[in-house]
């Protein structure tokens, strides 16, 4: 059973009264544990896609459905609810709150309400992730006194911290060098073989394409290779 | 739960904290705007509360019965627009009184008769004063009014029923400044008055020198006569009930001069008194049959109002719905009002002030929650891609709101309560400051000669519940644009 599936997905996006197509009909199915690297060129729909499958963004047409759940027939607060529960996002800038440190970052997705974990459980969790990523002397550092390298970790340790199942990254080393960005993907990688979680990320770098196990190349909105090594 | 709220406000004073500048922007705004708000409060309830105190104590008591009109009527009489208007009686006068004596809510009454007259203080000079008559019963003015006055000359007769004339200390002044002549206890004056449908002279003395215990710009020219003599000079002999006099026998009634009395058949013609023959008890005894039917013409005859002092000042709303209602019920011409109606327009300065005030505020208000408003959009526009980033990590709708409802409140709330702070400095500095005005308008916004404000639990109440409506209103705007950015906007924005 795939856990995410779409189904002839498009997407239109509307700049004045010019309609561009960025997804022009898309089947895909993503297995529980794959390590996804989603491909192609910029403008090539690689971000859509992350949005329309994180709940982010709604298709034009076509279903999206994750663990079987159609998310079309969702109301903002059951998506809000879906993607706590079950996506981790890793963004492209970071997107980490700057008035909040390191701890504070990847404890934030636990105090939205959903998880009633004790204070020793949340702390648990999170020292655990920190270890993880690497950040274990940066605990109590702003966003702003780290690099982009130790930003991104701190990123991935809090799509991780509500044990997702899957996690989305959307051109998480397109802001670093090539060296950090190496880092940043076999972290992922060890994380979701450790974890099981599932990773779908895109990228443009054939490098990083390389570490995926389930490769989908898109051109124009539409999928040109749908390959699992 | 709990955690949730103390993210959201570890959130909202970091993010404060974070984009200082706004902050103090916003805060001085509010800081300062809540300060005026108490200070100006405490100073316009002080005022109004002098004025009030003042004008209860001196001039109108709690409530003020008086003849039915629907002119606006003070115990001054009518405005100058009325100023030919006859002021009404108080109908079936010995009713009301009986009623109102028989009333354990009130604690004294005093009727008085308000007229307008000329002063002629030196026949070699021809100048005349204005002077605003008061005919009152000596005893019931000093019982109802005791504060009111210091008799610095002379006294009240101790006889009730003598008549007398107690000069204002002031006017006494006036009179020596321009007149080089000095009035004092025994001086006689003549008056002259206008009521009753004609012009009346009588020669009065002076009895006494007095001056009122909290000055009022405009009410120098009071002057305390008695009753009977008031009469005699406004043709006003009547007792509702009793006798009723047209106003040609008033006139003759009041005359000594027999040749006034049969000279004349016109209407307003002056009848001058002799002089040293003013009119004594026994000039409107001879009048009249018997000793006891003056003393009940005069004792329960035509009075304008009567004056009441409670015992529960607060009450007096109820008691005059309560005195309004049995005068309609006993189809009595009588009606009762508070001491705002009584006190003419004098206390409609204080009800002015209030209003430029409010006003004021409400400026103040609007401007704040314009500033503020437009703060915190520019805040919510750079912080657009975080919100974004909170609602795809899960945030719902309602985290926002309480983030920024907690970032605005607090805002509200610290400088707010600096503002009262501020505002509370202010009112005691200009409290210890004493200062002190001898300017007429300033002596009725003072409602005295000193500027006093007190701080009151009801303004700092009033300000912080205008402070949170401002927190509020101020937040609406943002709030609503808040809760609009889509988790999507976590991507489409750079950080």
């Amino acid at each position: 059973m795939p856990i995410v599936t779409l189904r002839n997905v498009k997407k239109d996006y509307q700049l004045g009264d010019v309609t561009v197509p960025a997804v022009r009909g898309i089947d895909l199915d993503i297995e529980a544990g794959d390590f996804i690297s989603i491909a192609g060129p910029s403008g090539s729909g690689k971000t859509t896609i992350l949005n329309l499958i994180g709940c982010i963004d709604t298709p034009t047409e076509g279903a999206v459905a994750i663990e079987s759940a159609e998310t079309s027939t969702l109301d903002d607060r059951a998506l809000t609810d879906l993607r706590h529960r079950h996506i981790g996002f890793i963004f492209q800038s970071f997107n980490l709150v700057p008035v909040l440190d390191v701890y504070e970052n990847i404890e934030f997705p636990l105090l939205l309400g959903y998880e009633r974990l004790s204070k020793e459980e949340r702390h648990a969790r999170i020292e655990e992730l920190i270890g993880e990523v690497g950040l274990a002397d940066h605990t109590r550092h702003r966003p702003n006194e780290l690099s982009g390298g130790q930003r991104q970790r701190v990123a991935i340790a809090r799509a991780l911290v509500t044990h997702p199942k899957i996690v989305l990254a959307d051109e998480p080393t397109a802001n670093l060098d090539s060296a950090t960005g190496q880092q940043i993907i076999e972290l992922m990688k060890r994380i979701n073989a450790e974890r099981d979680s599932t990773f779908i990320f895109s990228t443009h770098d054939p490098e990083i394409v390389g570490i995926a196990n389930h490769v989908v190349r898109l051109h124009d909105g539409l999928i040109t290779e749908n390959s699992r090594v | 739960m709990i955690p949730t709220l103390r993210v959201i406000l570890r959130l909202a004073l970091r993010n404060l904290r974070e984009h200082r500048s706004k902050t103090i922007i916003i805060g001085t705004i509010v800081a300062l705007g809540i300060a005026v708000l108490v200070a100006g409060n405490s100073l316009v309830e002080a005022s109004a509360r002098g004025i009030r105190t003042s004008f209860i104590d001196t001039y109108t008591a709690d409530v003020m019965v008086s003849g039915r009109t629907d002119s606006d009527l003070s115990v001054f009489g009518f405005p100058p627009q009325s100023f030919t208007e006859e002021i009404p009686r108080i109908g079936s006068y010995q009713t009301v009184f009986e009623r109102l004596e028989a009333d354990s809510a009130v604690t004294a009454v005093s009727p008085q008769l308000t007229g307008n007259a000329v002063v002629h203080v030196d026949e070699e000079q021809n100048e005349d004063f204005f002077a605003l008559l008061l005919g009152v019963d000596s005893s019931s003015y000093t019982a109802t009014f005791p504060a009111a006055i210091d008799i610095v000359n002379g006294a009240f007769p101790a006889d009730a029923a003598a008549p007398f004339l107690m000069l204002q200390e002031n006017q006494v002044e006036l009179y020596e400044e321009r007149l080089g002549v000095a009035v004092s206890v025994g001086s006689p004056v003549l008056v002259t008055s206008f009521g009753g449908g004609g012009i009346r002279r009588r020669e009065l003395t002076v009895s006494g020198v007095f001056r009122f215990r909290q000055q009022t710009p405009g009410l120098e020219q009071v002057a305390l006569v008695d009753a009977q003599s008031f009469r005699s000079l406004q043709g006003l002999v009547v007792s509702a009930g009793l006798v009723e006099l047209s106003a040609a026998e008033t006139e003759m009634l009041g005359a000594t001069d027999l040749d006034a009395m049969f000279g004349s058949e016109e209407f307003g013609a002056i009848e001058q008194s002799e002089p040293q023959a003013n009119l004594s008890e026994e000039a409107v005894l001879s009048l009249f049959d018997s000793v006891e039917r003056v003393e009940l013409v005069i004792d329960r005859g035509a009075w304008h109002f009567l004056l009441l002092r409670l015992s529960d000042p607060s009450q007096a709303a109820r008691k005059i719905d309560e005195l309004n209602t049995y005068f309609e019920r006993e189809g009595i011409g009588a009606q009762a009002t508070d001491w705002r109606d009584a006190s003419g327009g004098f206390s409609s300065l204080a009800t002015a002030v209030q209003l430029i005030f409010t006003i004021l505020i409400a400026i103040i208000a609007v401007v704040a929650v314009i500033i503020i408003t437009n703060t915190l959009v520019i805040s919510l526009i750079e912080r657009t891609s975080e919100i974004g980033t909170m609602r795809a990590l899960g945030a719902r709708r309602s985290f926002v709101f309480r983030m920024f409802v907690m970032e605005t409140l607090f805002i509200s709330w610290v400088f707010g309560a600096a503002g009262i702070v501020l505002g509370a400095l202010i009112v005691v500095v200009v409290d210890s400051l004493g200062i002190r005005t001898e300017n007429e308008f300033l002596l009725i916004l003072f409602g005295g000669e000193q500027l006093t404000a007190t701080l009151s639990g009801f303004s700092v109440l009033l300000s912080a519940l205008i402070v949170t409506g401002i927190g509020v209103l101020a937040s609406v705007f943002p709030v609503l644009l808040a809760l609009r950015i889509q988790p999507i906007r976590a991507v489409q924005v750079e950080q």
